[in-house]
């Protein structure tokens, strides 16, 4: 079993040797020595993070981490360190949920937005566009729904250019006036985007 | 507390919503909870103090509602068995 050696190397160097033995091995295990904690932690998020399983054993001062390669699948699932929170972004587009009737409609996106707010998993962006930004202004039946979104950390970012054009600049209640440099780098970085 | 009405279709619904908001009762629509079934998603709730009124205005109008419920605070709902109007 291959073991390196990473004691008096200092951060990132245990993690980036690390890789580069991972790399190397095609299944297995292998052990890594560090001296201090930080690098013990770090080390055992990066092997985590790609779907390996890890023992540890603390010897003195240092720690002895027992790697085991993970499959092909696994590395997959696993995610990357730091975003462990997915991006849910979700995308309005219309003050309506589907094509049809409008009563109807209208109808829908308010239970659809009330439904949002009782999951546990709220996502982090809630972009409104085109009419989408009437449900965000003043006198919509979802404003406290939105509000509570907002206070439990979603953003709602609406659309300024169709704030400006259906008259509602100077009446959003909830929110942030937003562009389409924010909007379209939102769409693209989202981990999950949903389109109701 | 509020009250929670249920209807078997969305129309009736709308209906009601319309309805009691014209004879200024405040009102709110909300997705019907996993745990009960009905024929329709959504349902209207409103305040206790009002549900005496708004069961009236529903009778007068020939509305149907299926169900009513209690909702406490910390959002349980509770069956109220004894109220039922059937056209």
């Amino acid at each position: 079993m291959p073991v390196i050696d990473c004691r008096g190397l200092a951060c990132p160097q245990p993690v980036v040797t690390t890789k580069q033995a991972l790399d190397q091995l095609k299944e297995g295990e292998m052990i890594v020595v560090v001296d201090n904690a930080s690098s013990c932690n770090n080390v055992e998020r990066f092997v985590r993070s790609q779907g390996c399983s890890v023992e540890i054993k603390e010897e003195g001062k240092d720690f002895y981490l027992r790697i085991q390669k993970g499959s092909g699948k696994d590395r997959e699932k696993a995610t990357k360190p730091g975003e462990k929170i997915k991006k849910v972004v979700v995308y309005i587009n219309s003050h309506l949920l589907g094509i049809g009737d409008e009563a109807l409609g209208a109808i829908l996106m308010r239970s659809f937005l009330k439904t949002l707010m009782d999951l546990e998993k709220k996502p982090s962006r809630l972009i409104l566009i085109n009419s989408g930004v009437r449900l965000a202004s003043e006198g919509s039946e979802v404003l406290e729904t939105l509000k509570k979104l907002s206070e439990e950390g979603t953003e709602i970012l609406a659309c300024g250019t169709c704030l400006d054009f259906y008259g509602l600049k100077e009446k959003l209640r909830v929110g942030m006036v937003s562009n389409m440099y924010d909007i379209t780098q939102s769409l693209l970085e989202a981990d999950h985007l949903v389109r109701p | 507390m509020k009250c929670v009405l249920l209807f078997s279709s969305v129309h009736q619904v709308m209906r009601t919503e319309k309805l009691l908001k014209g004879k200024g009762i405040e009102v709110d629509l909300i997705p019907v909870p996993r745990d009960i079934s009905s024929d329709c998603g959504i349902a209207v709730e409103l305040s206790k103090e009002s549900e005496e009124k708004a069961l009236v205005i529903l009778r007068e109008n020939r509305i149907s509602m299926t169900e009513c419920y209690t909702k406490d605070s910390r959002g349980r709902f509770e069956k109220k068995k004894e109220i039922q109007i059937k056209v």
